[in-house]
């Protein structure tokens, strides 16, 4: 019986594969022969071209800027997404539904509009300041844009549905069985919460901190308008070097964003399986 | 076992064609070009419909040919398809720290002066390897509201204590930022280059905290036009628009500016050379380049629809301001330019 099965499971695997080609073709096609183009243009000068990357202290500290506007990013839509992730999933399905076409309504609009409109907002004659001086809260304009202030709103505004949406799901799937055991055990709602929820809910959080860090790394129009050059991310800076220098330090700065960006997963995913095999013991 | 060899066979085998596919691709592009079509790589914009509207459409009837355009310029672009002998464009439309004498040898056909006229343009604008398309200026455009007295130099733009404000500025190193700090600094016009880099970074240190860094036309308009920045270096026609179009209290100051030119030219490995320069020429001719000029506030390269009147009575005109303007050193830039802006880079993201 155990053997039928896989062998039956088996067949099914291969007949999916075919099921896989239509991706794996346009994978290929559209990114790793790109990629590979990417890393023989970088490789034009031999190394030079990465030794001089990690030689500047230029690139080094918008490199450390990336990651941590991404951090900060990533922990800002944590705390906000996870307690509405919570109510949705506790309120009545019209409320629900409510909920859920709020977070989804940002993709709606393209990202450039939304950043003008922040633009719109933030800056120094923009509605914010010019309400905060007519209301004689401030004597002149407070800097929101061109700060990391600015770019921290652009981003969590625009990543926020991609943390919302995970936790949304596995919240959903948590068996509240569970935590009624819990409470029939005499854990406090506290306990209930850091003890069962919690751990239960770990899945979402990966999840959604992965995709919207992956997501913010890249980011190029929001920190680029809300931001001060000082303020800049490597998808700026990536645009800066195609543009007015020229495509092989270019492609070495964008292998070295992917590397980066591949091994902290690499990394994270170690941990992630460790931490697993710990629970399941 | 032999099946899955076989799925690997036929796997590595679509690759193959995939491969041959893309390149292929790249290389049948360009190769449809036929005798009697030209295409444009121009800006853009109102700028390349006013060329559409005066010069394209003209002479594509006066040479019996079809001119197709693509947009917008980008250096990094016109690069890559030379470097890939690939070059989809006839005539390419250029700013001026590209394709200097010395430097667009790489990139660029020489200009045929057999066929081309020299002696219609203004001098300084029939290049080796290009040809005057235009005369830009990057300008002082100030607030008149929030400046009843006229800024009216470089030195008073960096001087934030007399004119308090915050300053709109080109994030482009080769947009006259560095020659406009050194003027301002004392330095005189014709002792620019080569730049003393350390005292104009210096300088431009003194307004950092003031700086709000333009990348487009249409956000250094803007930038005026709300009074987010009270005074900017920017290109003419983006001033000229914001007090026309935007309504907004912005004015000129006209005596000190940076040199700004547009140019056309013929990317290496273009398929019709010839015909592109006929293009060129038939665009500066005098009665096309007049026309064209009512659209624009820009001028005109060639000599005849500069000093003709109802061109001249476009008072923002550059070439009306031309005792002003501040030439900037084309070979200068195109040699230094990575290392400048490097430094620019550096500097900016501090």
């Amino acid at each position: 019986m155990t053997q039928g099965t896989t062998i039956a499971g088996r067949r099914s695997s291969q007949r999916g594969w075919l099921l896989f080609l239509p991706a794996f073709l346009f994978f290929c096609a559209f990114f790793l022969i790109p990629l590979a183009l990417m890393l023989q243009e970088s490789l034009k000068n031999g190394f030079d071209t990465y030794a001089f990357i990690f030689e500047s202290p230029v690139y080094g500290r918008v490199f450390r800027n990336t990651v941590w506007v991404a951090v900060i990013t990533t922990a800002v839509c944590l705390a906000i997404a996870y307690p509405y992730a919570y109510t949705v999933n506790r309120v009545g399905p019209r409320m629900k539904m409510l909920l859920i076409l709020l977070v989804l309504m940002p993709f709606w609009v393209s990202l450039l509009s939304r950043t003008f409109a922040w633009v719109g907002l933030l800056q120094d004659t923009g509605i914010i300041n010019t309400y905060l001086q007519l209301w004689g809260i401030t004597d002149g304009p407070v800097a929101l844009v061109r700060t990391p202030f600015g770019v921290l709103v652009g981003m969590v505004h625009v990543l926020l549905p991609y943390m919302v949406l995970p936790l949304m799901n596995t919240m959903g799937e948590i068996d509240h069985g569970q935590l009624q055991a819990a409470r029939g055990l005499g854990a406090t709602p506290l306990q209930r919460f850091v003890r069962v929820f919690l751990p239960l809910s770990l899945p979402g959080i990966v999840a959604g901190c992965v995709l919207v860090f992956v997501l913010s790394l890249g980011f190029y129009i929001t920190p680029a308008m809300l931001g001060a050059p000082a303020n800049m991310m490597v998808g700026e800076l990536l645009i800066q070097e195609t543009q007015k220098v020229g495509a092989t330090r270019a492609s070495a700065l964008g292998i070295l964003l992917l590397a980066g960006t591949l091994i902290s997963m690499g990394l994270l995913a170690a941990v992630w399986k460790r931490s697993a095999r710990r629970t399941e013991l | 076992m032999k099946q899955s060899r076989a799925t690997k066979t036929g796997l590595i085998g679509v690759a193959g064609l995939l491969v041959a596919t893309v390149a292929g691709c790249g290389a049948g592009g360009g190769a449809e070009a036929d005798a009697t079509t030209l295409t444009v790589l121009d800006f853009g914009g109102p700028y390349q419909e006013a060329h559409e509207k005066e010069y394209f459409a003209p002479c594509a009837e006066e040479l019996g040919i079809t001119i197709k355009t693509d947009e917008p310029t980008d250096l990094s672009k016109i690069r890559t398809a030379v470097d890939a002998g690939n070059v989809p464009w006839d005539v390419v439309n250029i700013t001026n720290d590209f394709g200097s004498d010395k430097t667009g040898t790489d990139y660029l056909e020489p200009i045929d002066y057999g066929i081309v006229d020299k002696t219609l343009l203004l001098d300084g604008y029939a290049d080796k390897f290009r040809v005057g398309s235009d005369i830009e200026a990057t300008v002082i455009a100030y607030n008149s509201e929030t400046f009843p007295t006229a800024p009216a130099s470089f030195k008073d733009f960096f001087d934030t204590e007399k004119f308090p404000g915050k300053r709109a500025l080109y994030r482009s190193v080769s947009s006259g930022v560095l020659e406009a700090a050194l003027i301002a600094d004392g330095v005189a016009p014709e002792e620019l280059y080569p730049m003393d880099l350390d005292r104009a970074f210096a300088k431009l240190d003194t307004i950092k905290d003031d700086i709000i860094w333009w990348e487009t036309g249409a956000s250094s308009q803007s930038l005026l036009a709300t009074g987010e920045a009270a005074m900017g270096l920017v290109w003419v026609g983006r001033a000229a628009d914001a007090a026309r179009v935007d309504k907004a209290p912005i004015a000129v100051a006209y005596d000190e500016w940076v040199q700004v030119d547009d140019y056309w030219a013929i990317p290496k490995g273009a398929k019709n050379p010839e015909l592109a320069n006929e293009l060129i020429q038939c665009m500066s001719g005098t009665e096309k380049q007049i026309a064209w000029s009512d659209l624009m506030v820009y001028g005109p390269v060639n000599k005849e629809a500069a000093a003709d009147p109802k061109v001249m009575s476009e008072e923002l005109r550059p070439t009306n301001h031309l005792e002003g303007q501040i030439p900037v050193d084309d070979d200068y830039w195109a040699s230094e330019y990575d290392t400048i802006a490097q430094r620019f880079n550096d500097w900016i993201a501090q």
